[in-house]
């Protein structure tokens, strides 16, 4: 049993691991399968409270995940309230790793939900098939053609949403042949600054985006096929109201090689799939477009990976196991440069051209030991090394660490226990875990990175031990016909966390900064959340899920630690009459009462807010028009949450409309 | 291969040309000695009746602050390099009430050469034009004293590489920055520091302590850490200690000197209400 938070794009719903209505598989691999071959052309996005959302809208919704936001763009995901430090993000198991020093550019900005198939999110270490994580995985499955003989089709989109003045358009042209197929995909995306609730602007809220998406295979035997994949993505003046510059340019180049191939066989292994590839992000971030500034800055960033896996699915008695050997050579460099009248530029290496060299491997068996009971190993163990490149970039730090070496190794090793238990419509898992993780570049390498959260000068620390995480987690669910409800939890020992520390010898280069915090690990850190969710079949075609979340994050003095979620509350009252279908949503967050100051952090009130959406299929001439119509934050209430940098407050009133259109 | 053999020396030569032509003083290098002098370049020089003292700085250029001499001196009449001198010199500045000199170190021979001596002498102010500075040397040859002088161009210095203060001593310092090439990381820091004894004598402190605080003024006037004060050197007479730059750009450092006994006398630490010592260089790379 994989305890997975599913979201199936492809059909069409949103789903939660909560929301087990009928068209939902169990959560198993091989039923998973059977779900996307259901799906063959049907819009992937349409059925989602609101068409066309970016990705981050999408993630937002996971009950599991929410989102830290700089502005309107390229929101940060957390899971299980750990950010990318602690997770293992990967595009169709592709390590990719942004470029930005100040995490504007989490690699979930770097595809579009147009590109995406489903979205796997995995809590814990199942989440480490691909590298060492201590929070979880997010694996974005890439959309892929099929060999369903169906010739030439299309789709158009069109959206426009009124608060920011929102324009989306979209297309999307495909040939499915019995042995071949081509499909491309190009996506833009144009947003004003958008209004908080109360019509007040938040200046620097912008961004332009395209997509363009190619994915072609072939059929190279009965058995086995070959596709490639190629993403171009680029973002233009992107504003963040919450930093003191924008971003320029924010470029990524993705692709990938995949030859996959499946056994006609009930035993032994039953597939295996290989995978090149390459990936390269450019991110320019510039203040040109702020006013009257004393200073002005550059600040590139570029990151680029080679990677590659290999992967082996296989059963044998009762036991289904996975393998997969995969290694990724990343280099991320970044630079500031400052601009004074009538000084020599000011040049600083803020990433040293760090390579970071990761050979793992990753195993997991589920032993099916009867009918009722399962249980699940995962493992995974690792070579992970350092290299300093950059010369300047390594006279820099050893400023700060005089016996700093140009090379790291380290070995990650992270393991895992799952039990899982079904009688008499509950379901009850059980799991323990322990994991590692290095330190990632801006954490063991970074210099002077501006963090406007806390705002704080950040200075990586070269020395940081592995954190090392111990994890024990429990849920059980029950389910009847068209009614579930489940308790979720999960608890999070992490030795060595890695922090950022206020070092008071040290004085800020960023102007206005409070101070310089090194990153240093405390001796632990405690992190816990548990959830209650459901959903209930009210009446004939209205249904309602609800879910209720709390977390609870504390360092070795027992104080708060940063962008921990306050009690929050998600409702979704949702109607389908034929062709016709409404949802009503609220969502609500409770004041947040442990924060800490230390880490940059204010009391956020308290907030509810309401969305409304309808939609309607339309078929004319055999051929289908959907259309959606929404109003988001109904009652234009002015907000903020927890996890939002300097308080900048979230969209206010919001009307959107979408209409598709294939052929 | 081989035109890079010939290719090389002439794109020297030409280099070297065309930085010699911004001077008037500065001409190519004689090269009838075995003495080498391909790395400098002559600033000047002065002639008597019986002597040339060709004057070679690195650039041709004598500069305000530190400025490091090597000097050779041949018989104009033979043309010969001579090879047993014993010098002594004294740079004097003319100024509209009075005369004074400037701190330098004493003409020494250069070790493993025929005929070259070397000396620095740190200038307090410049002097451009020909105005202002005169090198006076007094030398014997063979029993037989002369003297020669001429007047000297000292170039500006674009960032302050030379503070004359006084200390709450009374005393007259002069602190010199010895110029060297910074880059980020942690740099060499090499320092003069003398006391004017009288207007022409100026002698080398050897048991002051100077703490100093690299400050970046565009930047929030921030620090760097891991510094390590200057201290005296015996060997050179100068204070050396580490900088650590962590950015390229305009640097202050900005000093406190503190006397035998441990008594600051000049200088102060920085704070939000005073963002710059009273003694205090500069950097710009």
């Amino acid at each position: 049993m994989k305890a997975i938070v599913n979201i199936f794009l492809l059909l069409g719903c949103f789903y939660t691991s909560f929301s087990q209505n009928q068209e939902t598989p169990k959560d198993s691999i091989v039923e998973l399968e059977d779900v996307i071959v259901i799906g063959k052309r049907k819009f992937n996005h349409q059925r989602y409270e609101k068409p066309l959302a970016s990705l981050d809208e999408y993630l937002e919704k996971s009950r599991k995940v929410s989102m830290i936001k700089r502005g309107n763009y390229a929101w940060e995901p957390t899971l299980n309230n750990m950010t990318s430090d602690r997770l293992s993000v990967t595009i169709d198991g592709m390590q990719i790793f942004g470029a930005c020093t100040d995490k504007m550019d989490p690699i979930t900005s770097y595809v579009d939900i147009s590109n995406l198939n489903e979205l796997q999110i995995h809590s814990g270490q199942k989440g480490t098939e691909f590298s060492n994580a201590i929070g979880g995985g997010i694996n974005m499955q890439l959309k892929k053609g099929k060999f369903i003989d169906t010739g030439w089709g299309g789709a158009v989109d069109l959206g426009y949403e009124t608060n920011g003045n929102g324009k989306t358009t979209g297309a999307e042209i495909d040939y499915f042949g019995d042995k071949f197929y081509f499909k491309a995909n190009g996506m833009y995306r144009n947003y004003d600054n958008y209004d908080a609730g109360g019509h007040k602007e938040i200046l620097y809220s912008q961004f332009t985006k395209y997509n363009i998406a190619i994915n072609s295979g072939i059929q190279t035997s009965e058995n086995g096929v070959l596709d490639a994949t190629f993403i171009y993505d680029e973002a233009n003046d992107v504003g963040y109201p919450a930093l003191p510059m924008d971003v320029s340019l924010a470029k990524a180049i993705i692709s990938a090689l995949n030859y996959t191939h499946k056994f006609d066989r009930e035993e032994g292994i039953l597939s295996w799939e290989a995978k090149a590839y390459y990936n390269t992000i450019t991110h320019i971030m510039d203040d040109s477009q702020r006013p009257d500034l004393p200073v002005r800055m550059d600040m590139p960033g570029w990151s680029k990976t080679y990677g590659a896996y290999f992967k082996l699915i296989g059963k044998k008695g009762r036991h289904n196991w996975l393998l997969n050997a995969n290694s990724f050579y990343n280099q991320a460099k970044a630079e500031m440069t400052m601009y004074v009248e009538g000084q020599l530029p000011m040049f600083m290496i803020t990433w040293p051209d760090l390579r970071t060299f990761d050979k793992g491997i990753y195993g997991e068996d589920i032993f099916q030991i009867d009918k009722q009971n399962s249980i699940q190993f995962t493992a995974r163990i690792a070579h992970h090394t350092n290299e300093i490149k950059d010369e300047l970039g390594f006279k820099s730090l050893e400023i700060f660490y005089p016996d700093i070496e140009k090379n790291r190794n380290q070995i990650l090793f992270s393991s895992g226990v799952n039990y899982t238990l079904n009688r008499d419509n509950f379901t009850w898992n059980f799991g323990a875990a322990y994991g590692e993780r290095a330190a990632n570049t801006s954490e063991g390498y970074g210099f002077f990175l501006f963090n406007s959260y806390d705002n704080f000068d950040y200075i990586g620390n070269p020395d940081l031990k592995k954190e090392k995480s111990v994890e024990l987690n429990f849920k059980t669910v029950y389910q009847k016909n068209k009614f579930s409800l489940g308790f979720e939890t999960s608890a999070f020992h992490i030795y060595n966390y890695i922090i950022g520390l206020v070092d008071s010898e040290l004085t800020p280069m960023t102007l206005g900064a409070n101070g310089v915090k090194r990153y240093a690990s405390l001796e632990y850190a405690n992190l816990f959340n548990a959830s209650i969710f459901t959903t209930i079949s009210l009446i004939q075609n209205l249904n309602w899920e609800g879910n209720i979340i709390y977390s609870y994050g504390a360092d070795n003095d027992g104080k708060a630690l940063p962008l921990i979620s306050p009690i929050s509350f998600k409702s979704k009252f949702s109607y389908q009459y034929k062709k016709l279908g409404l949802e009503f949503l609220t969502k609500a967050n409770t004041e947040q009462v442990r924060y800490n100051e230390a880490y940059g952090e204010s009391p956020t009130a308290g907030f509810v807010i309401f969305d409304l959406n309808a939609s309607y299929d339309f078929k004319i001439q055999e051929k289908n028009i959907y259309l959606k119509a929404g109003i988001e934050n109904l009652f234009d209430k002015e907000y903020t949450t927890f996890a939002d940098w300097n308080s900048i407050p979230r969209k206010g009133r919001s009307f959107f409309m979408n209409l598709s259109y294939k052929f | 291969m081989k035109t890079l053999k010939y290719i090389i020396p002439i794109l020297f030569s030409i280099f070297f040309i065309a930085c010699s032509n911004d001077d008037d003083d500065t001409t190519a290098i004689p090269p009838n000695t075995d003495d080498s002098v391909e790395n400098l370049m002559l600033a000047t020089t002065i002639t008597n009746d019986t002597h040339e003292i060709e004057v070679y700085t690195e650039d041709g250029k004598i500069h305000q602050g530190y400025t490091e001499f090597t000097f050779r001196i041949k018989e104009s009449s033979t043309e010969n390099y001579i090879s047993d001198v014993n010098f002594s010199w004294n740079p004097v500045m003319q100024m509209p009430s009075m005369q004074h000199s400037c701190p330098t170190s004493s003409i020494t021979k250069i070790a493993n050469s025929k005929a070259l001596y070397t000396a620095y002498a740190i200038f307090q102010m410049t002097g451009e034009n020909g105005t202002g500075w005169t090198l006076n040397f007094e030398y014997t040859i063979a029993n037989q004293t002369y003297e020669a002088s001429k007047e000297i161009n000292v170039k500006a210095a674009e960032k302050k590489n030379v503070a004359v203060f006084m200390g709450s001593n009374g005393i007259r310092y002069v602190l010199g920055l010895i110029p060297a090439k910074p880059e980020i990381g942690i740099n060499d820091l090499t320092l003069s520091l003398h006391k004017m004894t009288n207007m022409m004598q100026f002698d080398v402190i050897t048991d002051h302590a100077i703490t100093f605080d690299p400050r970046m003024p565009a930047m929030g006037n921030h620090s760097s850490p891991n510094n390590e004060n200057p201290t005296f050197d015996t060997t050179s007479n100068l204070y050396k200690g580490k900088v650590s730059l962590t950015m390229t750009g305009y640097w202050t450092l900005n000093f406190t000197i503190s006397d035998a006994d441990n008594t600051l006398v000049a200088g102060n630490e920085i704070t939000n209400d005073n963002p710059e010592s009273s003694v205090m260089l500069e950097i710009e790379f």
